[in-house]
């Protein structure tokens, strides 16, 4: 009897995929655009460079007395930036949709993760994973913007994160701004709340 | 018959490597750093030295720290006496000195690191760098140059008499080229260096300049 219940359990295993939606694949740096330049104030130029985006799918299952009877493949989209005078990873963006029910939208830029919960419009920002970095949370804005102009040109869609702490400032790779454009990653940021970067 | 020639070679196997006993350890210290190879390394600890971005706008205090720490290894590359005497044997360990320099700009830009030491480098990123001579390595923004110990021959390197930066005339300045494969996006060219200042400029690729600045 037990094991005709467990071979009728494990026969109906249903797998559901979540994809990211088109929409937010919008956020990636566009692959003719991986490789620029940023400048800052002081004539000091350092250059960025991203891999293309990547997926895979992150597994979660449901289970009934220890069988599992459901399995979700949620879609993870992820983007690394480099950039000349930093080690490791500047810029990672990671959009996963979980169980179709929330997807989750990972910005992290230098010593700052800004996390979106974008269903749930939960926002928060914390020390992205990094050894060096005692982990806390920050006090942080986030705005929408239409539009953004650097060095003469306009980008649609921006994303404005400012860091209000100023405790919270203990290295000068310390974002403290961030204009993030869509198809064109970061467009301006202030690191250490005194360098200036603009792209150019 | 079969059995018992099994059991005599089992024996005879388990007797001749029990029979072999582990030789122990021999630890050699090597002791400390010479003293003349120190000034090969102008810097001081709590020192800051600053370097001028070409654009005239930025002047950027880099903060260094200049420690020793003990270290040990079963191998000394770069010194040849002691290869002589000692072969590189896995029962051999030397206890030798690291001296290390490490410079921090205030700005978001790289570091600059220097090190050597009076015996193998094992936990180094110059691993694959075996300094067969005397030398205290460099290394800044993925570039890494050997600097000869004070009093060893510089024949093999360019060397300027004189050199001038900022108004200041530097001699004896050595330019170590960028020796990287396949270098990408902005990287160091050219460093300048010598014993009596350390660092005197960088040339980066996309032509932007990196020059000491003294006061007058």
């Amino acid at each position: 009897m037990a094991v005709v219940l467990l071979m009728a359990l494990t026969s109906c295993v249903k797998t559901e995929y979540h994809y990211v939606d088109d929409s937010f694949k919008e956020w990636f740096v566009d692959r003719d655009k991986l490789a620029f330049y940023v400048q800052d104030q002081n004539g000091i130029t350092q250059e960025f460079d991203f891999s293309a985006p990547q997926s895979d799918m992150v597994e979660g299952a449901a289970y009934f007395m220890f069988v599992k009877t459901d399995e979700d493949l949620c879609e993870n989209i992820f983007q690394d930036g480099r950039v000349s005078f930093y080690e490791g990873r500047a810029c990672n963006l990671s959009v996963t949709n979980y169980y179709g029910r929330n997807t989750h939208f990972a910005l992290c830029f230098y010593d700052v993760q800004f996390d979106v919960n974008v269903d749930g419009e939960h926002f928060t920002c914390t020390t992205c994973s990094d050894e060096r970095l005692i982990e806390r949370l920050y006090n942080c804005t986030m705005e929408v913007l239409r539009s953004h102009e650097v060095n003469g040109v306009v980008y649609n869609d921006v994303l404005h994160f400012r860091i209000t702490d100023q405790d919270a400032i203990t290295r000068n790779t310390f974002p403290t701004e961030l204009y993030y454009a869509k198809h064109y990653g970061p467009i301006e940021y202030e690191l250490g709340g005194e360098v200036r970067y603009l792209r150019r | 018959m079969k059995r018992i020639l099994f059991l005599l070679t089992a024996f005879v196997a388990v007797i001749g490597f029990t029979g072999c006993p582990n030789k122990a350890p021999e630890y050699i210290d090597l002791g400390t750093i010479p003293e003349e190879y120190l000034p090969t390394v102008p810097y001081e600890d709590g020192q800051t030295f600053y370097l001028q971005h070409e654009s005239d706008r930025v002047v950027i205090p880099f903060k260094v720290m200049r420690y020793r720490v003990k270290s040990q290894g079963n191998n000394v590359w770069g010194f040849d006496d002691y290869m002589e005497k000692y072969k590189p044997s896995p029962t051999v360990y030397f206890d030798y000195e690291i001296d290390i320099t490490t410079c921090k700009p205030d700005y978001p830009l790289f570091d600059i690191d220097i090190r050597f030491s009076n015996g193998y480098m094992a936990d180094s990123v110059y691993y694959d760098y075996p300094a067969r001579h005397k030398y205290a390595q460099l290394s800044c923004h993925h570039m890494y140059a050997s600097i000869p110990f004070i009093g060893e021959p510089t024949d093999q390197f360019k060397v300027h008499e004189s050199f001038e930066v900022n108004g200041h005339v530097y001699h004896d300045v050595f330019e170590f080229a960028n020796e990287g494969q396949d270098m990408q996006g902005i990287y160091i060219k050219t460093l300048y260096y010598n014993y009596e200042k350390g660092v005197i400029a960088i040339d980066m690729s996309n032509g932007e300049k990196y020059l000491l600045y003294e006061e007058e």
